[in-house]
């Protein structure tokens, strides 16, 4: 085998081993599409419009890269970005200030993740199905409290949340998933709990008997996962002034997807923050390309499908060649 | 044990059942269906209903699906009405197709029918929002609008698969080639009912197609999303919305000057009429083949009158 | 063309990036013969089974396979199976909800017409039953049966198609003594009926009692093949390690001291058999630097008391325990270590080590909270220790971040025994050390053992690898019928006492 060879292999290797693959190499493609296409996609504004986008699926998508890494999964994501948005909506009109309203939407998201932490954990309920209630129930609250009229009228203060832009260029939604993606990798690579919540995952017999408090990690990942679902309805309430009724519903599914496609392992053991930023961004770019390339959006469901799966066979060929098969 | 427990509830529930069929017995049972629970259109839509069944001492109930836009559970509960002996129903359609033999059940049953929705060879009478007339006064007031500017116009649809949307849309098009043969449609997308989504695939429509310059709503949040899309980029004046329904925050983006105006549809007399209309049938009455319960064009300056009159509540 | 061999493999080589797992191998197997192969962990001996199934094409190696003297292409696993070649792995892999019948025949059904001949499916279960020393009923399910009797079962369904070649990979890991002797008298008769056997296994006693000839496989080639008459067991394990053992079992006494663990009333239901305890009110303890031995039949409870007194089970269990004289609440195995327990499990991959993390995530695992500081890891610190016991216990490995999927068995386990070692347990439980593992690294475990109880470290040690519990234990406890059966110290620990002990009621 010549010099040149082996150092191109050693670099093929170098470059599987990155979880991000599955995610990064269509975005690239489709970068390179797009580029060929319609060059305005690179402006600066449609950059940052993505990035947007991506921050708000972000928000949800980090601590839920901790659930699925602890072998967890929430259907209710979307159901409680709704919630957080209309409880806080709800604080404000009640004329609470303004940290008070958004803490009452993180509780109250933080009770949905105790709820689905405890069918999860303690009864040990099929989550898949269970957060599926959750998310029912989160939805019929809603609509109860509501009658799915949405509540508007807020004063400024609190559209600056998310419509502020920071140097009147980058909005603060962008800044926020900036920071919780480092926050997040860190948590996630270099704490004692991302070791065990990954551990957890991997084989949670194996951590219990390791001494990790397992019900307890499991049980924390559910709550935040809870929480920033709820942060995202606040700031999509703030984005719009207009707290809906079902602000984040139908989300639950993509986000996920997104998640999996930046390498995160739907059976554990595995995560990546920053791989799940690039599959919400990937998401959030196939969107965008789209119109900007003029393909119709009847067909914006089947690529989205096909990308995802090209998503999925770039980890599995990965994974084999990783693991020497 | 468990056994008689179980025995106890089944005779309750068979009891509760007899009493509750002779109570109600001489009442009209009268349903009606739609696509979702509350929310501006459909809230209001229910008042409308149940303000009818009551005036006339009907049994009335509104059905819909848990899930909004869940369109097979819509079919199903019509199937459900018709087997629980409904004496009047206002079917919801919106698949010709698929309904078909649910309707035709119905017809069979002798159920007296009013519909809104779709037009159906099962259904002869007809109320609501006239999909061609919606589409059409949307034309008019974009028309209107925008006065002697060219117009390059986006669509937006809740899903690209709704019948009566696209029927809309397909009406507002007709339209407004008729009324300004100039006029450019740069574009139709759907947003799942996700001000989100509208924002951001407005964004990337102009940033495609530079000349877009309006913008119209066939989904209850779209409107607001490209709200925000104009008082972000700071286009007020220089891009014109309109919205759809007269939900507050649309009226609410009126007043700020990021929406042009929005075309309401009027969904409580939609819901009370149709009841009316029943009645008029049962008691051998003629009435319209098809009863159009109106659109309204409103514009900033209309608010308060509108606000006054359907009885909003601005602050909510 | 007739040929003296019913299978020959010439010349195999099998690559993986970056290794070379076969090279050159060649193997011939008569009919009516039982050939063993023998050899350390990452000998081989897995990559050649999985060449033989057909789990690996031919296009994925070199070398060519010949069946009955003519090369066959071996393109797929059904090209195996109709060649008449049968794999019996060591893993378990049955359906519990299935009775015994559907189990050995699945896939194979009989029929008649379009429907299952139930009648004729139970006679010839009964059969095959009768055949491996199963007294059961064809229709009861799998579940509630033991391992022991799970693996029969898998040997049961091979039989029953009627192979001429049978791989059996390690088949008496899992097995009592009695079982075992069951399983050779059947690989007795089915030489005599002309089936070939090629019988891999790390059990030297088997192989001189049941097989003609051992090839014995070192790093991926074949050292030796030689008839069983020819060598003796030490010529046999020279070759499989390349060097000279003097004692396979090299038990260094360590002083032993005063009583650490004392364990009281333990009381602990049975895992499958609802209402019944498997272990009853037993009571015993354990002293500084002692190795306590835990024999018994398979089914007897001995991994349970091990969970039980580590926290791993709770439900049911009561129990008391003192250490150092003082009383003890373990919950779960947080408390376990806590109080300076350390638990190696008999079940490596459920709850032994997570196969998709690498090897330092694995050994550091246990003492994550002392690598800690204000919630993050000490990368050097933990690289740094992980890096001592990767040396110290000697894991061939590629690196410190090689996944645990990608390790043998033997390796896997010297991770498992790492990690533990690393949280400096004071109280070491052990569940079957050396099970599925070659001679070499059976003895470096060993010396770990006697390692650790010369730094004062107490081990008890559930084993049913009998030498191993005659020379590694101290003192040796029995369990059989839910109580202590027998207590031996030193010299008292002989088969026969065991033997005797376990079976008694």
């Amino acid at each position: 085998m010549s010099k040149e060879n082996q150092k191109g292999k050693t670099l093929l290797r170098a470059l599987l081993s990155k979880n991000e693959l599955g995610a990064l190499l269509p975005l690239v493609l489709l970068l390179i599409v797009v580029a060929f296409v319609n060059p305005n996609f690179f402006m600066r504004r449609n950059i940052l419009d993505i990035m947007r986008t991506a921050s708000f699926s972000f928000m949800v998508a980090m601590p839920l890269t901790f659930l699925l890494a602890s072998q967890g999964l929430d259907l209710s994501v979307g159901a409680v970005t709704s919630l957080g948005g209309i409880i806080c909506g709800m604080a404000l009109k009640a004329g609470l200030p303004l940290p008070l309203a958004i803490l009452c939407a993180l509780l109250s998201g933080a009770l949905v993740g105790t709820i689905n932490g405890f069918f999860a954990i303690k009864s040990n309920l099929p989550v898949f199905i269970a957060t599926l209630g959750t998310q029912y129930m989160v939805n019929g609250f809603i609509a109860i409290t509501t009658n799915n009229v949405a509540i508007s009228n807020f004063d400024t203060s609190f559209k600056q949340l998310s419509q502020y832009r920071l140097f009147g260029e980058v909005p603060m939604p962008i800044l926020y998933a900036i920071i919780l993606a480092i926050v997040g990798q860190i948590i996630l690579s270099k704490t004692r709990f991302g070791r065990e919540v990954l551990a957890i995952g991997g084989n949670k017999e194996t951590a219990y008997l390791a001494g990790i408090k397992v019900n307890q990690r499991r049980m924390i990942t559910f709550i935040a996962t809870s929480v920033f679902s709820a942060l995202a309805g606040v700031l999509t309430a703030s984005r719009f002034a207009c707290a809906q009724p079902a602000a984040g519903s139908g989300t639950e599914l993509s986000i996920m997807a997104g998640v999996i496609i930046g390498g995160t392992s739907m059976f554990g053991g595995q995560a990546t923050v920053i791989g799940s930023a690039l599959g919400a961004i990937l998401l959030a770019t196939i969107t965008n390309a789209l119109i900007l390339m003029n393909v119709s959006t009847l067909w914006q469901s089947f690529i989205y499908g096909f990308i995802l799966i090209v998503a999925l066979y770039v980890d599995k060929y990965r994974r084999k060649v990783l693991s020497g098969e | 044990m468990k056994k008689i427990i179980a025995m106890m509830i089944a005779v309750f529930m068979l009891l509760s059942f007899c009493l509750a069929a002779n109570a109600e017995g001489d009442k009209v049972k009268c349903y009606s269906f739609g696509v979702m629970s509350g929310g501006p259109a459909w809230g209001q839509y229910q008042k409308g209903f149940y303000a009818a069944c009551e005036e006339l001492g009907w049994d009335g109930q509104y059905l819909c699906p848990t899930t909004d836009n869940n369109m097979s559970e819509l079919f199903n509960l019509h199937d459900t009405a018709i087997s629980n002996g409904a004496d009047v129903m206002i079917p919801c359609v919106t698949d010709n197709d698929a309904m078909a033999d649910i309707l035709q059940k119905a017809v069979d049953q002798g159920i007296t029918m009013v519909g809104i929705g779709l037009t159906d060879p099962h259904i002869p009478y007809l109320i609501g929002t006239d999909n061609i007339n919606l589409g059409r006064t949307i034309a008019e007031a974009l028309v209107e609008c925008m006065g002697d500017k060219e117009i390059h116009v986006a669509t937006m649809q809740t899903i690209l698969a709704h019948t009566g949307q696209t029927a809309q849309v397909d009406a507002f098009e007709a339209r407004l080639k008729e009324l300004r043969p100039d006029a450019e449609v740069v574009r139709r997308e759907e947003c799942n009912s996700s001000a989100q989504i509208s924002q951001d695939k407005l964004a990337a429509i102009c940033l495609a197609n530079p000349q877009t310059n309006c913008f119209v709503s066939f989904d209850c949040y779209a409107g607001l999303g490209a709200a925000t899309y104009v008082e972000s980029e700071g286009l007020q004046g220089q891009f014109t919305v309109i919205g759809i329904d007269d939900a507050v925050e649309n009226l609410r983006c009126m007043q700020q000057g990021t929406m042009a105006a929005t075309v309401a549809q009027m969904w409580y007399k939609m819901g009370h009429d149709a009841v009316m209309l029943a009645n008029d049938l049962r008691n051998g009455k003629d009435i319209p083949a098809n009863t159009d319960s109106g659109t309204a064009i409103i514009m900033p300056d209309d608010i308060d009158a509108w606000v006054e009159e359907m009885g909003l509540d601005m602050n909510s | 063309m007739s040929s003296e061999y019913i299978l020959q493999m010439k010349n195999v080589t099998k690559r993986f990036p970056g290794v070379v797992a076969l090279s050159d191998v060649s193997i011939s197997l008569k009919k009516g013969e039982v050939l063993a192969i023998c050899g350390e962990n990452g000998a081989g001996k897995s990559t050649l089974m999985k060449i033989l199934s057909g789990s690996y094409t031919s296009r994925e190696y070199e070398g060519e396979i010949w069946i009955d003297g003519k090369k066959t292409d071996f393109s797929s696993v059904a090209v195996a199976e109709a060649n008449g070649i049968e794999m019996v792995y060591q893993e378990l892999n049955v359906m519990l909800d299935a009775s015994l019948a559907e189990n050995i025949y699945v896939g194979n059904l009989p029929m008649k017409g379009k429907f299952v001949d139930y009648k004729k499916l139970y006679s010839d279960t009964r059969a095959m039953l009768d055949k491996v020393g199963l007294e059961l009923d064809p229709r009861q399910r799998v579940r509630g049966l033991n391992s022991g009797q799970m693996q029969m079962i898998s040997i049961a369904r091979a039989l029953s198609k009627h192979p001429r070649i049978i791989v059996l990979d390690e088949p008496t890991s899992s097995l009592t003594d009695k079982e075992t002797n069951i399983l050779m008298d059947t690989i007795d008769t089915l030489r005599r009926e002309g089936v070939s056997l090629l019988f891999i296994s790390h059990k030297l006693d088997e192989i001189f009692r049941i097989a003609d000839r051992v090839v014995v496989m070192r790093d991926g080639s074949v050292i030796a093949t030689e008839a069983v008459s020819d060598v003796t067991e030490d010529q046999l394990v020279e070759a499989m390690i390349g060097r000279t053992i003097d004692n396979l079992y090299p038990k260094a006494a360590a002083p032993i001291g005063g009583e650490v663990l004392r364990v009281e009333h333990l009381t602990v239901p049975h895992p499958s058999n609802k209402g019944q305890n498997i272990v009853e009110d037993i009571s015993f303890s354990l002293r500084k630097g002692e190795i306590l031995g835990i024999g018994g039949l398979v089914g007897a409870g001995r991994s349970e008391v091990l969970s039980a007194i580590f926290g791993y089970i709770t439900r049911g269990v009561t129990k008391r325990i003192l250490i150092d004289g003082q009383e003890a609440r373990i919950a779960s195995p947080m408390d376990a270590i806590r109080s300076g327990m350390g638990y190696i499990t008999e079940e490596r991959k459920q709850t032994g080590y997570i196969w998709v993390h690498s090897v330092r995530e694995n050994l550091t695992l246990a003492c994550l909270k002392k690598l800690s500081r204000f919630g993050f890891i000490q990368k050097k610190q933990e690289t740094d220790m992980a890096a001592e016991m990767f040396r110290m216990l000697d894991i061939r490995a590629p690196s410190l971040e090689t996944m645990l999927v990608n390790l043998s068995g033997g390796n896997q386990q010297k991770v498992v025994v790492g990690k533990w070692l690393l949280s400096q347990p004071r109280i070491l439980l052990i569940d079957e050390p050396t099970k599925g593992i070659d001679v070499g690294t059976k003895a470096e475990i060993y010396k770990i053992m006697n390692d650790l109880t010369h730094q004062g470290v107490s081990i008890i040690m559930v084993s049913s690898d009998m030498p191993e519990l005659i020379s590694m234990s101290d003192r040796c406890l029995v369990l059989s019928n839910r109580h202590i059966t027998g207590e031996f110290t030193g010299t008292e620990i002989t088969q026969e006492n065991v033997m005797k002990a376990a079976i008694a009621s």
